[in-house]
């Protein structure tokens, strides 16, 4: 029997309304028998604990409080009888609204270092779809089922919608699609604040908004109908005018998912059993959330969509984010100095394959001199496809020419090399032994990436047998 | 000894005598659209050659209910399941496919390693005290000792006592070493010098078995032995290789003191990786001066 290594891995969501935190634990193992080459694994994973939903603390509209975040962690971390330094991974995402906030990417790089050993940081929409599809349950259900389903995260700021199917992510669609569009003072229909998506969805309505205006019922609802109308056409790959104003990024036209679910604040009242329509408690949160809620709901009924039920909602972001991000590189793998690591949102190069290994020598360098701008300290991370074939002619001519590659773009630093086979050790051999002037090498495998792909890649575990990465994937395929 | 244009002769004149006069219709799953298998020979065609069918996509059920999820089954295991049946019987292409398989499976147990590739890996070559193939196949004891020409062969060509001493053997594949030998030595030799351990000079042992190595560690007294050997071969792949590692191998030494890594081919473990895995364990057992189960304790 293979021994048992258990690593705690946190997960932080600041959302444009709430800010929450979970603590998990995961169980890594070998799981290959004693003849065959070892098969490390993530074997189990639990939630230790979840936080309360805190509100998420601003300076003012435009800035995050960082100390007040800081603080939220630092206490639920007290709570859940953790200390950072045991914190092995995970990720924080800063999400919705408060990602376009002036100080959001500091506020994301100081947490992610604070909150442990190697929690990573994740921002933008299309990200936040995924994480969240994974933590609502979406992306298991269709693993099992081999459905198409859709997992609608509607949170304060921003619906993202994520498609899987077979349990892989076939795209992602967002749009400025909340319940905190508009404030209100609660209980009441005064306006208090409205951002940009509110805006816009009231003037196509011919609604005027205004701070301190008094709008009627019909019009919260009408609102909420235009939103959640917006919100189904984009689910059925119909996006009506609306949706197109409101999208953030592309939207997919001809992906129609058998199921959908609904995660996030927005998405938890959907599944209420009654609806609270009665007068004022409509904006009983002091935003549209209530509203929107029903309005979709209504839609579904007489769209008859096929509905699920998330196993999470207001936490799925979170647990996404803190659970389900890690994965672990193949088990044969070449570090020659742990001490390097971690790397924090490295670029990844794409090589084209081929047989002409001048041609890699260039493309690396090319390719290195457009990254240069964001990190000048390490080299991108090179990805190595399986169409370059596994013969030892080919992967020594490749380690070559990357060693080549790399004298050109910087004289020191790591060198770090990502294989799609299961060619990690011999690759990472081969360069070091290759280079005339020793640098370290990190090569790992087993992992798919795409051009423009970010990777952080955390201290080996297991007594150095698999590193855990977070790769952040923007670009999408069926492969 | 049958090569295998000669099998693909007498596949084609198999069907031809059967006279199929009817298109047999075959079904792959990647391929949903049902393909003319077999045509009529006649026109001078070649026939279709069923040795490059993908056996985790091949299947011969007609009309499957869900032909996505037996495609999922199907590309979990090269099995031969969902190739149907006639009556009780095979069905003719699943038939001849097998027949080719174990064709294969007995034409490496019985084929020599190409000498060329011995001296094209820098390999000298020794032999046991085995004459022949057929002794070899039925006295698996003669297969473990040296003859006095080999003992007195690698004494006088091997420097004793390296860090590292590595042999190749036949085993019951010489297509195995074909296949992987080249890709794994090259990886295994550039992973062993950056862990600065020194190799002896490797050669070949023909007629040989696993346990030829405890002759040779009483010979030169490595540190750690390394011995590549081709695996009995199976109806998936004849070309599977074997890695045995162990620690100062002699004529004490018992089976559980080999630490073993198995399964060694393109479909398996890809032979560069596996030389890059199996020299980090022969750094593992030169450190703990232990291999086997007492490597693990």
């Amino acid at each position: 029997m293979s021994k048992i290594e258990e690593i705690f891995s946190a997960g932080i969501d600041i959302g444009t309304t709430t800010t929450t935190v979970v603590v998990s634990k995961l169980k890594i193992k070998n799981v290959a028998s004693g003849f065959v080459v070892p098969k490390i694994e993530i074997i189990d994973k639990v939630i230790i604990y979840r936080s309360d939903v805190h509100f998420t603390p601003l300076l003012d509209e435009v800035t995050i409080d960082f100390d007040g975040i800081e603080k939220i962690v630092k206490e639920e971390y007290k709570r859940a009888q953790v200390n950072p330094e045991e914190i092995k991974t995970g990720a924080v995402i800063i999400t919705g609204d408060t990602a376009r906030k002036d100080n959001a990417e500091n506020v994301l790089k100081a947490i992610s270092r604070m909150a442990g050993s190697f929690v990573v940081a994740t921002a933008g929409p299309h990200l936040e779809a995924y994480i969240a599809g994974l933590g609502s349950g979406a992306a298991a259900y269709s693993a099992q089922e081999h459905k198409v389903v859709a997992n609608a995260d509607v949170g304060g700021g921003t619906s993202n919608i994520s498609v899987f199917k077979d349990g892989k992510l076939i795209t992602t669609l967002c749009a400025d699609i909340g319940g905190r569009l508009i404030r209100f003072e609660p209980w009441t229909y005064k306006v208090q604040g409205f951002i940009n998506g509110g805006e816009i969805t009231s003037k196509h309505l011919g609604i005027t908004l205004e701070k301190g205006k008094i709008l009627s019922q019909r019009e919260i609802l009408k609102i909420g109908a235009a939103l959640a109308e917006a919100l189904i056409s984009i689910l059925k790959g119909k996006p009506n005018n609306l949706a197109r104003e409101l999208a953030l990024g592309e939207l997919v036209e001809d992906i129609v998912p058998e199921y959908v679910m609904f995660s996030g604040g927005v998405g938890r009242l959907i599944y209420d059993e009654e609806d609270i329509a009665d007068a004022d408690s409509m904006t009983r949160f002091g935003d549209l959330g209530p509203a929107l809620a029903i309005e979709v709901k209504k839609a579904i009924h007489s769209d008859s969509i096929k509905l699920l039920k998330p196993a999470e909602t207001i936490y799925a972001t979170v647990i996404g984010a803190g659970v389900h991000t890690t994965e672990l590189s193949g088990s044969t793998i070449y570090v020659s100095d742990p001490d390097v690591l971690p790397f924090r949102d490295l670029p990844a190069i794409y090589l084209t394959a081929t047989d002409d290994f001048d041609a890699v020598t260039s493309e690396i360098i090319a390719k290195a001199d457009k990254f240069s701008a964001q990190d000048t300290l390490i080299m991108p991370a090179i990805v190595i496809s399986k169409a370059f074939g596994n013969s030892f002619y080919k992967i020594k001519g490749l380690t070559q020419a990357i060693a080549a590659a790399a004298r050109k773009v910087t004289q020191k630093g790591p060198l770090v090399i990502i294989c799609e086979d299961d060619i990690g050790k011999a690759f990472g051999n081969l360069l070091k032994n290759g280079l005339n002037k020793p640098r370290p090498v990190i090569s790992i495998d087993q992992l798919t990436m795409k051009e423009g792909d970010y990777i952080d890649i955390g201290k080996p575990l297991y007594d150095g047998g698999v590193v855990p990465v977070v790769i952040k994937t923007l670009v999408f395929s069926n492969s | 000894m049958i090569s295998e244009k000669d099998i693909r002769e007498l596949v084609e004149s198999v069907i031809k005598e059967l006279n199929l006069k009817e298109t047999k219709e075959c079904l792959d799953v990647s391929n949903p659209e049902p393909t003319k298998a077999v045509e009529d020979s006649d026109n001078g065609e070649m026939l279709p050659d069923l040795g490059l069918r993908d056996l985790t996509t091949w299947t011969e059920i007609p009309n499957p209910q869900d032909p996505e999820g037996l495609a999922r089954l199907k590309s979990t295991s090269p099995a031969r399941i969902g190739i149907w049946r006639a009556g009780t019987r095979f069905k003719v292409n699943p038939w001849l496919r097998f027949k080719m398989d174990v064709a294969a499976a007995k034409d490496a147990v019985l084929k020599e390693v190409d000498p060329e590739l011995i001296e094209k890996l820098g390999l000298f070559t020794v032999q046991t005290v085995v004459k022949d193939k057929d002794e070899y196949l039925t006295r698996p004891d003669l297969g473990r000792k040296l003859s006095e020409e080999a003992k007195e062969k690698i004494l006088q060509e091997c420097p004793k006592s390296p860090d590292v001493q590595f042999v190749v053997c036949d085993g019951l594949s010489s297509r195995a070493i074909e296949a992987n030998a080249m890709d794994f030595i090259p990886a295994f030799e550039a992973a062993i010098k950056n862990y600065g351990l020194k190799m002896g000079k490797p050669f070949f042992v023909k007629y040989a078995r696993v346990a030829v190595m405890d002759e040779i560690g009483e010979l030169l007294n490595p540190e750690v032995l390394v011995e590549l050997i081709g695996e009995r071969p199976g109806l998936v792949t004849a070309k599977s290789m074997s890695a045995y590692m162990c620690y100062k191998p002699n004529k004490n030494t018992i089976e559980s003191d080999r630490t073993l890594v198995s399964n060694i081919h393109d479909g398996g473990l890809p032979p560069i990786e596996a030389g890059a895995h199996v020299a980090s364990i022969v750094k593992k057992i030169f450190d703990a001066k232990a291999s086997g189960l007492k490597l693990n304790k």
